[in-house]
């Protein structure tokens, strides 16, 4: 004798499974000097992904595109162009 | 979709059927589809083992029954047998979306 199971040909609820739940680490972009601080050489002024800031004045840019200050300097965010913006760093004068 | 095949022998007797699929008529605990077809398919072995004493084998999990009678088939367990084909012809003819009965001779 068995027991009748009402729903043995019923979709069971909650048995699908979800083919999303992955991403990647966060890659901690986006800028760490900001416009008039003071930088020493080789301190990192943006961590980004392609030249969404160009280089300016007194900056390197790395193989990771991220820029980098040259010398020892203020931090200046200027507009390049009609739409682009670059980074440069300009020196302070050191009053005598 | 709830397939199901009848298995006759030669002389159009039933000696076994199998169930599978979900009818995805309604979410479980409300598919009135899915309780039809496991109401007609398990009281007919209830019927057979009970009430004629016939030797049945069947295995049932989640969307799946299969069941062959391991006796010479007869006039008595044709007759739950056949009663259970109507009414799953019946469920086949009004849902044939969520339902579909096949026939097959051995």
């Amino acid at each position: 004798m068995i027991k009748i199971q009402l729903q043995l040909f019923a979709h069971k609820k909650g048995t699908g499974s979800s083919h999303n739940g992955r991403d990647s680490n966060a890659q901690r972009l986006g800028t760490k000097a900001h416009n008039g601080q003071l930088v020493t050489a080789g301190s990192i002024i943006v961590r980004q992904r392609g030249t969404r800031f160009h280089v300016g004045n007194n900056v390197g840019i790395g193989s990771d595109y991220t820029i980098y200050a040259t010398v020892e300097g203020k931090v200046a965010f200027e507009r390049l162009g009609r739409d682009k913006r670059q980074i440069s760093v300009y020196p302070v004068e050191v009053e005598a | 979709m709830i397939r199901i095949d009848m298995e006759k022998n030669l002389n159009g007797f039933i000696v076994g059927y199998t169930v599978n699929g979900h009818a995805g008529f309604a979410p479980e605990g409300q598919d009135i589809i899915c309780s039809a077809v496991s109401t007609l398919t398990m009281v007919a072995i209830n019927g057979l083992e009970e009430h004629l004493h016939r030797e049945v084998s069947y295995e049932i999990s989640d969307g799946h029954m299969q069941v062959e009678l391991k006796q010479t088939p007869d006039d008595l367990s044709q007759a739950i047998l056949a009663t259970m084909e109507i009414g799953l012809k019946d469920l086949a003819e009004q849902y044939p979306k969520r339902v579909r009965i096949q026939e097959h001779r051995r």
